[in-house]
């Protein structure tokens, strides 16, 4: 039986995969999608489970470090001071996001001309925008029209409940005169396209059991499977193979049974996110690629941005029920977040409400913090902080840098010998300052919401995220990866589509960005099919 | 694997009690009367690298309370246990910290425990929680300020 040869073969099925996925199905070409980890069950989540805060834990922690499901594979991050959070499955990290889902701003394409810093974006919000409102369809976006910090766009569902705790954080910004809003969120607040409305079970980043949140294995994917696209679990991509003239022209991969194969494709688009995808490139190497492929100008794994987060914890002398409704989602302040000459740093941050925590999270933050130690105090030490707690998280904006880096560990490897990343990431003194000053603001509008003591933790080691800009798009070959619409500069078969390809980080979640971004790609193929490799 | 003998279970409980002691008003145990030594049991079967710490704290409490003339940790008086649980910290410091991270854990997690607090001793999933809908007219003072975001 002849070999069979794809027209386009995904790598990773996260959240750009599978909006990439969705587009392209409707040219009816030949797509495969390999993804390293399986599909999801809802059953499966902590949620599900009376001890549902030590699941999360385990088994569905944030770090594959300490997560090390088969799925995952180890990162280096010791020497960085924000460590990489991920998940490996159907759906990629959508499975534990908080599914927080702003859209980046006109001015965050626009960084070197407005504010010298960075570099300008080689598409613009206007641009894009079309397909944030694809993306709030496809995904279910809840929030509230009219926030004055954006322009006008589409918001298909009514925004999470803010519940007590909520409320009291927005009347403490409304006391500063300072902006908030609802925010954007990928959860259904009402029954929306087969999904169960939300029903407030808390722990949104250890997964929905109730199916309201908007991961991608239940959005994207069914409708993009139905049309024809196959996925294949559990099969994780060693490297990305190339013809004599430099064209890319397959994979070799491990299969479920740990069987090494060969799947040979006319177009590889790579969806493994700002770590997943420089480790790919940067192995994939080859006489016309010694230093990795797509790695001509050197930039693979280099401007590797997160976002710096600082969070805030406020302490008020009534109970706030904090532990019900969205962790990630409730109101987001944008007061700090364009840049003004008058403050020691460039561009700026936003805040995001963080509610409550369970019992056994909020014993453990608070004798992390030496607020509930053990020993004879410790009763009452706990019972001042549980559900009398509220958070406002910094999310700054990080810019690019070349120090800040992602590139194969010498030893460390995963369980097929692949090598695995190593972060080499340090914070900017402007990454310092915005977080001093996010602190102190953080403090203020806790206090005049009502809160008698605060502590805060900046920057939080955890928060790794969101990962951007390892192979970063330009219109010029020498100071970019790949072009305004995702083709690696130096392999015209070969696309990149997840956060790597971000030239700026803004200061919002970016998975809506991401997936607007692979869906502008996808689009951008569709109409170019005729002469996509010229 | 990691495993923790009968004495060292005993230990074990008497330590647990040390980090998490009774409430005061005697509505809930102490962690080791509560039997969250079965959790760090259970734990330190699965994270072999913790484990060690735990076994290995728990076998230098057992030489340091003989030195004391007790068979058991746990037979100290309780003032005794204090300074012997900070002689152990000065030789063993991951000791206190791994087992307070998992009596953390199995404590707050225990169903006694959550319903003293006030909740409901139940999973999330599938009854939730009702948060009431919000009342958003405190946004007049947001709205008023128009916008605020760059146009380029």
């Amino acid at each position: 039986m002849a070999e069979e040869v794809v027209d386009v073969l995904i790598v990773g099925a996260g959240a750009a995969g599978a909006a990439f996925a969705w587009s392209l199905a409707d040219t009816r070409m030949n797509i495969v999608c390999l993804e390293q980890g399986d599909w999801m069950k809802q059953a499966d989540y902590p949620s599900n489970h009376m001890d549902w805060e030590l699941r999360g834990q385990g088994e569905f922690a944030l770090s594959p470090n300490t997560r090390k499901r088969p799925a995952d594979y180890p990162v280096n991050d010791s020497e960085s001071p924000i460590a990489i959070s991920n998940f490996n499955a159907v759906g990629g990290s959508t499975i534990l996001y908080a599914a927080h889902f702003p859209r980046f701003h006109p001015s965050d394409f626009r960084t070197r001309t407005l504010d010298g810093v960075g570099d300008d974006w080689p598409l613009s919000y206007r641009q894009l925008a079309p397909y944030y409102d694809v993306n709030a369809r496809m995904m279910g976006v809840a929030g509230l029209p009219g926030d004055p910090a954006y322009p006008p766009k589409e918001v298909p569902l009514p925004p999470v409940p803010l519940g007590t705790l909520g409320e009291t954080v927005a009347r403490g910004f409304d006391a500063l005169g300072w902006h908030w809003w609802p925010s954007d969120s990928a959860i259904a607040t009402r029954p929306y396209e087969g999904r169960a409305q939300c029903i407030n079970l808390g722990p949104c980043i250890t997964g929905c059991a109730q199916g309201a949140k908007a991961s991608t294995d239940i959005t994207y994917w069914p409708d993009a499977v139905r049309r024809g696209v196959r996925v294949w679990t559990n099969c994780r991509v060693r490297e990305i193979t190339v013809r004599p003239d430099g064209m890319a022209d397959g994979v070799v991969y491990y299969d479920a049974d740990g069987v090494e194969r060969r799947q040979r494709a006319e177009v590889v688009v790579i969806a493994c996110n700002g770590v997943g995808t420089p480790r790919l490139l940067l192995n994939s190497r080859s006489p016309q690629f010694p230093d990795g492929l797509a790695n001509r100008s050197g930039l693979v794994g280099k401007h590797l941005m997160f976002h710096p987060y600082g969070m805030t914890t406020g302490v008020f002398p009534e109970r706030l029920s904090g532990y019900q409704g969205p962790t990630g989602c409730g109101i987001m302040s944008q007061e700090f977040y364009e840049t003004d000459p008058a403050r020691d740093f460039v561009r700026g941050y936003s805040f995001e409400m963080v509610r409550g925590f369970g019992p056994v999270q909020m014993a453990l933050l608070g004798w992390s913090h030496g607020r509930v130690p053990p020993g004879p105090d410790h009763h009452r030490a706990f019972a001042e902080l549980f559900d009398h707690t509220a958070g406002l998280i910094a999310i700054c904006e990080d810019l690019p840098e070349t120090v800040n880096s992602v590139t194969l560990d010498p030893e460390l490897t995963d369980q097929h010998g692949i090598p695995a990343p190593k972060i080499n990431y340090r914070l900017s003194d402007n990454s310092q300052r915005m977080l001093a000053h996010a602190m102190d603001r953080a403090r203020e509008a806790l206090e005049a919401a009502g809160a008698t003591d605060t502590f805060f933790e900046a920057p939080l080691r955890i928060a790794g995220w969101h990962l951007m800009g390892t192979a970063r798009m330009g219109t010029d070959p020498a100071t970019s990866v790949v072009n305004e619409w995702g083709r690696a500069h130096d392999v015209k078969n070969l696309f990149i589509i997840d956060g790597s390809i971000f030239v700026t980080a803004a200061a919002v979640n970016p998975t809506n960005t991401i997936q607007a971004l692979a869906l502008h790609v996808a689009d951008t193929i569709k109409a170019r099919l005729g002469n996509l490799f010229e | 694997m990691t495993t923790v003998d009968a004495d060292e279970t005993r230990t074990l409980a008497a330590v647990l009690d040390e980090l998490i002691p009774p409430r005061p008003d005697g509505t809930l145990p102490g962690a080791g009367a509560l039997g969250v030594g079965a959790h760090v049991t259970h734990m330190v079967g699965q994270l072999p690298e913790l484990g060690l710490v735990v076994t290995d704290g728990l076998r230098a409490l057992g030489a340091l309370a003989r030195a004391r003339g007790v068979a058991s940790f746990a037979d100290l008086a309780p003032a005794d246990r204090q300074a012997v649980l900070r002689e152990l910290d000065a030789t063993a410091p991951g000791f206190t910290p791994t087992l307070t991270f998992l009596g953390y854990g199995g404590y707050y997690a225990d169903p006694r425990v959550v319903t003293a607090l006030g909740l409901e001793a139940r999973a999330p999933f599938p009854r939730g929680y009702a948060v009431p809908e919000s009342d958003f007219a405190l946004l007049e003072n947001v709205k008023r300020r128009g916008p605020r975001w760059r146009e380029c």
